[in-house]
């Protein structure tokens, strides 16, 4: 066969697929991931935790790792509140002995899942590492975005950040008020380039 | 929510029997494993930007991929045709050239751009950060001609975005060039002397970014000439600049015992100084600065150099140890560049103001050409322009910075010096924005900020490297210099200091005594500017007034040889020879090497029909001097007169 084309699919075949797709009636709790072991996780089925936070992130993402020692600290204030988080690697070439590896450099204490499918990356829109998803108990996603307002663009960082967006909303899930969906763009590594 | 939790885009194609799960379970789409693309495979044609490849072997139901890529194909004309940009062929030595530099093992780049993965794995970070400017990183606006400069065309910036929009084919094998051969070790060959931090700082994990100033002895047992150095760190991702200076007073040494840790914090390095007015400074990703022929700078023994590291948090605790190779000529150098400092310290910035001005003006008192200039400002700086008005009304733009970025700061050496003729009007104007709109104020909510060293204060000079065409125009120039200082703050009384010892070297012992005394008056007990105002006494004749001065300035400053030594003179040209003697040897005691000291003694014992003392003398000055400089010549030759009267 001779050497393929490579033409973007034009716009409306691209739509029909997706309509195809919602279609289909997919089930997010059915999304699958995998644990550091290989063994497929579930990280949307039902739960009783007040929300759930999935932060992806790369290994070499130096803006992901900037923020290490922040994730430590809403790790540490949030779970014993009910808060359940997750650090997610979307990157499929990155094996889960750098993971191992990673975790323990930056001294996360949270469990890692890999999304090399990029399942919960299409469920939740996330563009960049780091991004934060959150989902409530209901498992509606209510906030995807940011971590924080540090990075304004790229190299151009605040000496701290002004709005701690995440923070804010695991607090009000912690404290079982409502959120108001909503999302942050975010600053990172773009995740697109990955699959 | 605002936007639509299932996925909108629509690069996948379902594929059944995808993901596990419950049997009869509705999957949800996925992006099947990406694997290497190769020649033959079927390919369904992707949205823009997304990677195309669908293929797991075995799982891939053969018909839908060839009946997706029959529908895309009549949807297009051109199938068949070969991607009109390849990485082998036209990605990569764009990368390999200016990406690559920075971008792999042992550079500052936080991950590398070596070989295809690398490059496609942030394709489209690539395409965003080249087309805002953010990368290849360089502040100025196109023009003049620096050397190093970093900067994308247009076309090879389209380049990255083309490949992305085709998928980001990698192209046949051997269209990829050979990868580029990095030299490993010292850049500029063996250093004559390495200097290092005896242990590593820690940088934090968390927090703004960090400046350490280590304090580096520089063992050398004589006065030598340094023509360049080169630093080297032992974690490059985490340096983003390095500032070197020199201290021979110590202070930095007594900084840095007082502070825990090895060096101390800070960005206030104003108690070291810039050798003979050159700036000395380090930036990633370029080539260490060879030097000039015929320019080097004077290394005292009992120098130490002063490092500030600027360090950047990674996200966990890191190391860092620098050392730095010293390269000396044995030639004494024929050219003497100047550090000419232009800015303002007049520096009051209201909270909100976006465009805050802060200018300086100088007018060169002779020829010169320019080698190079060093902005600087902190965070607040915003717009940076300099330029040159010739006599004949001609402008010039030196240097245009539309945006100010602190962490990228550099050096600016222009690949051929620039000419510009006496009379030429230097103009440095700069603006600071302290609003909320500029996210790397160090204040939220802004604050009111002022002239300061430290990061949340602010600055604003130009060093700029000038080379004036002889030593008496290099005078000049610095007497005009210092006239200008003085200009903008009359009681800087040092700077009144340096401008009287000039004149009084060049002769114009009344212009020199004018600024002596007037630098008396602001500063009534320094034993240094005492020491000198008395020799200037001295030479306009006014010996009793000299010595009166002189004996205060001993007072004042008992282990400053060269007050001993200029009260020697005072003596001495009052015929007050045992005295004089006795002032010298004190000198002596203090500073053995001193060659004024020893010069002055051999004309005592000379006189006294002492050839030989008096050789000895010659000798000890000679060997204080820099070989080949005016004195050492005139020296030698008196010595050869003493040798061969004997």
């Amino acid at each position: 066969m001779s050497p393929p084309a490579h033409r973007p699919l034009p716009c409306f075949a691209a739509l029909l697929l997706a309509a195809a797709a919602a279609l289909a009636g997919c089930s997010q709790g059915a999304v699958e991931l995998q644990d550091l072991e290989g063994r497929p996780v579930r990280p949307l089925a039902d739960t009783e935790a007040a929300a759930r936070v999935f932060l992806f992130t790369r290994s070499d993402c130096p803006i992901s790792n900037r923020y290490a020692p922040e994730v430590r600290r809403l790790a540490e204030r949030f779970a014993a509140q009910g808060v359940e988080l997750y650090l997610v690697y979307p990157d499929p070439e990155e094996p889960a002995a750098a993971i191992r590896s990673h975790l323990e450099a930056f001294g996360y204490p949270l469990p890692a899942l890999r999304d090399p499918r990029h399942a919960l990356v299409a469920i939740s829109g996330v563009r960049v590492t780091p991004e934060a998803a959150v989902f409530d108990r209901g498992g509606r996603m209510v906030y995807r975005g940011r971590i924080d307002d540090r990075y304004a663009g790229f190299g151009k960082a605040r000496p701290e950040p002004t709005r701690r967006d995440l923070e804010e909303v695991l607090e009000a899930l912690a404290a079982g008020r409502e959120v108001e969906p909503h999302t942050t763009h975010a600053i990172g590594c773009f995740i697109a380039d990955l699959s | 929510m605002r936007e639509v939790p299932h996925p909108t885009r629509a690069e996948v194609v379902p594929v059944p029997g995808q993901g596990a799960g419950v049997p009869g379970t509705p999957t949800c789409p996925s992006f099947p494993h990406k694997r290497e693309s190769r020649e033959g495979e079927d390919w369904v044609p992707a949205f823009a930007g997304m990677t195309t490849t669908i293929g797991h072997a075995g799982s891939v139901n053969p018909g839908l991929s060839a009946l997706a890529l029959l529908a895309a194909c009549t949807l297009l004309s051109a199938c068949a045709e070969p991607p009109a940009v390849t990485f082998n062929r036209d990605v990569a030595p764009v990368v390999y050239e200016n990406c690559a530099p920075c971008h792999r093992p042992g550079e500052v780049g936080p991950f590398p751009f070596l070989t295809y993965e690398d490059v496609a794995k942030r394709a489209s970070q690539i395409v965003e950060v080249t087309s805002e400017g953010f990368m290849p990183p360089w502040l100025p606006e196109p023009g003049p001609d620096f050397a190093g400069e970093r900067r994308l065309t247009e076309p090879e910036i389209a380049l990255f975005a083309a490949w992305v929009e085709e998928g980001k084919p990698e192209g046949e094998p051997e269209d990829l060039p050979p990868p580029p051969q990095w030299p490993t070790g010292w850049r500029l060959g063996e250093p004559d002397l390495v200097v290092e931090m005896p242990e590593p700082f820690v940088v934090p994990a968390d927090g703004p970014d960090v400046f350490r100033n280590v304090v580096l002895p520089m063992p050398v047992d004589r006065p030598r000439w340094v023509r360049t150095l080169e630093l080297r760190s032992d974690n490059p991702p985490v340096v983003h600049h390095v500032i070197l200076q020199i201290d021979d007073t110590g202070a930095a040494r007594r900084r840095d015992e007082a502070d825990p840790g090895i060096g101390f914090g800070g960005m206030d390095l104003s108690d070291s100084r810039m050798p003979d007015g050159q700036f000395l400074g380090w930036t990633p990703g370029r080539e260490p600065d060879p030097g000039i022929p015929g320019v080097a700078w004077r290394l005292e023994p009992g120098t130490d150099l002063t490092v500030q590291l600027h360090l950047t948090p990674t996200g966990k605790p890191e190391p860092v140890r620098a050392k730095v190779g010293v390269f000396f000529t044995d030639e004494p150098p024929t050219l003497h560049p100047y550090g000419l400092m232009l800015g303002s310290e007049e520096i009051d910035i209201p909270p909100g103001e976006t465009a805050y001005p802060l200018s300086d003006r100088f007018v060169l008192p002779v020829d010169v050409e320019v080698l190079g200039l060093y902005p600087h400002a902190h965070y607040l700086g915003k717009e940076i322009e300099v330029s040159a008005t010739l006599p004949d009304g001609t402008r010039r733009r030196l240097l245009s910075i539309p945006e100010w970025d602190f962490n990228w700061q550099d050096e600016y050496r222009y690949r051929q010096p620039l000419p510009l003729p006496a009379g030429t009007v230097l103009a440095m104007d700069y603006t600071y924005d302290n609003s909320e709109d500029n996210p790397r104020n160090p204040h939220y909510p802004p604050r009111r900020v002022r002239y300061g060293f430290e990061s949340a204060d602010e600055m604003g000079f130009l060093l700029l490297r000038l080379l004036p065409g002889s030593p008496e125009e290099r005078d000049r120039l610095e007497v005009a210099y210092l006239e200008h200082v003085l200009e903008k703050k009359p009681g800087e009384w040092q700077a009144r200091l340096r401008l009287g010892r000039l004149l009084l070297a060049r002769g114009e012992v009344e212009a020199a005594l004018a600024q002596l005394e007037r630098a008396r008056r602001d500063e009534p007990g320094d034993a240094v500017l005492l020491s000198q105002l008395g020799l200037a006494l001295g030479r306009a004749g006014r010996t009793g007034e000299a010595l009166e001065v002189l004996e205060e300035a001993v007072r004042l400053g008992p282990e400053l040889a060269s007050a001993h030594t200029n009260l020697g003179v005072a003596y001495h040209s009052l015929g007050r020879l045992a005295e004089a003697e006795r002032a010298y040897r004190r000198a002596l005691e203090l500073d053995p090497g001193s060659p004024e000291a020893h010069l002055n003694l051999a004309r005592i014992e000379a006189a006294r029909g002492r050839p030989e003392a008096a050789a000895e003398h010659l000798r000890r000055a000679l060997e204080a001097l820099p070989a080949g400089s005016p004195l050492a010549e005139a020296l030698s030759r008196r010595l050869a007169e003493l040798e061969a009267s004997r």
